[in-house]
């Protein structure tokens, strides 16, 4: 999950000859530089008066590119297990497995999951009715479909469902929109033309159901409840950061932050780091310079971890350079 | 100075008293509080874990821009009063102002 702190980890453990594996649950590497600001310039980074976000990762992959880490992206971690010998796998999503000595976690924000409205029954409805996007909207053709939410992901799937499913609904809690404004003038012209129906002013509260969602309660501003028979309900309310499955894996969290001791950056857990904007300690910055230190100093120590009975010799690249794997 | 009221997700209050020339968003100085707010993306209005509610005041801010208006829309409890705190600034206008940290979906 490497952000510029786990891409710079990969070339500190490489100076000590350790390789590595990243995986990232987004397609490509660099966390929220690449995501979320790609072009915008950073100011502090030691050396370069001005550097745009992208540039920096580019740069990071360049310099780690001589240890030849393996990758593993658009995969998110779901699972770690510590194994007899102390050393884990860790299982993606996808099933892919990999196999290591230890684990650094450079999350940054964590994952970006569903944002999920405040509707009694709703996690019981997940997988059974419930979806928080539409991969395929062919699944949805005939069907009837509730939608909720204002922005541009529920004005456009209003609009595209339209013309596939027995019967759209879209609930939004104001009266104006905030997407596209295109989008939104075709939402009221095909509620006027009976082609979807729009409840404004209103929120699903409830949903209910035997085992498949079969209706929703729907509140209106005015105090009016509305119960709507509908097998598919689709809350589209965006992305929050969620720490996601390493929630589970026995750390101590503090504030949504993997807590690290300062010294090497080391979690509870033995064998398991955490670095960058995912970790807190006394005094955190959430800085990129403050993540290759920690980088740096996590290396030594994991390396200590794994060859316990090795000497670590602490050398310069400016001595010794760069030796490739 | 200038005064404002919060109350925090989990229902404490406090009285900020702050030096008006400070060049710095809301958000910044209600994370120097132990309040627990996230403020996960650093100041970007990407995230939503800065929204607050004003009770009273905030009238005569700079209204939203698009990208906060944006995020506002996607948050389960956002109202007419809502802001993100990340996208004001420190101003005047904030005097005796009376606000809300939400707590984060």
């Amino acid at each position: 999950m490497p952000a510029p702190a786990g891409l710079f980890a990969v070339f500190e453990a490489g100076l000590l000859k350790m390789r590595c594996h990243i995986i990232d649950a987004l397609p490509q590497v660099g966390g929220q530089l690449s995501e979320v600001y790609p072009q915008k310039p950073i100011y502090d980074i030691p050396g370069y008066p001005a550097i745009n976000a992208l540039d920096l990762v580019n740069k990071l992959v360049e310099q780690i590119t001589p240890f030849n880490p393996g990758y593993t992206l658009g995969e998110r971690v779901d699972l770690l297990e510590r194994l007899s010998d102390g050393s884990f796998v860790l299982i993606t999503n996808y099933q892919t497995s990999i196999h290591c000595r230890a684990v650094v976690i450079a999350g940054g924000l964590g994952c970006f999951e569903p944002r999920k409205p405040p509707i009694t029954g709703l996690e019981n409805f997940e997988g059974k009715g419930v979806s928080y996007m539409i991969r395929n909207p062919e699944k949805l053709r005939g069907r009837k479909v509730l939608l909720a939410g204002g922005g541009d992901s529920a004005l456009d799937w209003a609009v595209i469902l339209s013309e596939l499913a027995e019967r759209v609904v879209l609930v939004h809690r104001g009266d104006t929109f905030r997407g596209a404004p295109e989008t939104a003038g075709k939402v009221f012209a095909l509620a006027a033309a009976g082609q979807l129906d729009l409840l404004l002013n209103a929120n699903v509260v409830a949903l209910h159901g035997n085992g498949h969602l079969q209706s929703a309660e729907i509140l209106t501003h005015d105090g009016q409840t509305v119960k709507l028979t509908t097998e598919h309900f689709v809350p589209l309310f965006g992305l929050s950061p969620k720490l996601g499955p390493l929630e589970h894996w026995g750390l101590n969290i503090n504030k949504s932050a993997i807590t690290v001791n300062p010294e090497d950056f080391s979690t509870n857990q033995p064998g398991i780091y955490a670095i960058g904007d995912i970790n807190t300690y006394p005094g955190k910055l959430k800085l990129i310079l403050s993540g290759f230190h920690e980088a740096a100093l996590m290396a030594q120590s994991a390396f200590k971890y794994m060859y316990p009975h090795e000497r670590l010799s602490f050398k310069y690249t400016t001595v010794y350079g760069i030796n490739s794997f | 100075m200038i005064d404002i009221k919060v109350e925090t997700a989990n229902g404490s209050h406090l009285e900020l008293k702050i030096d008006s020339d400070e060049n710095r968003s809301l958000m910044e100085i209600l994370s120097t509080h132990d309040i627990g707010m996230l403020a996960a993306c650093g100041g970007l209005a990407l995230c939503g874990t800065c929204h607050i509610m004003f009770k009273s005041g905030g009238d005569n801010l700079p209204p939203p821009t698009k990208d906060e208006l944006a995020m506002l829309e996607m948050l389960p409890g956002a109202g007419a009063n809502s802001r993100l705190s990340c996208q004001v600034m420190l101003s005047k206008k904030l005097n005796s102002s009376n606000i809300k940290v939400m707590p984060i979906d």
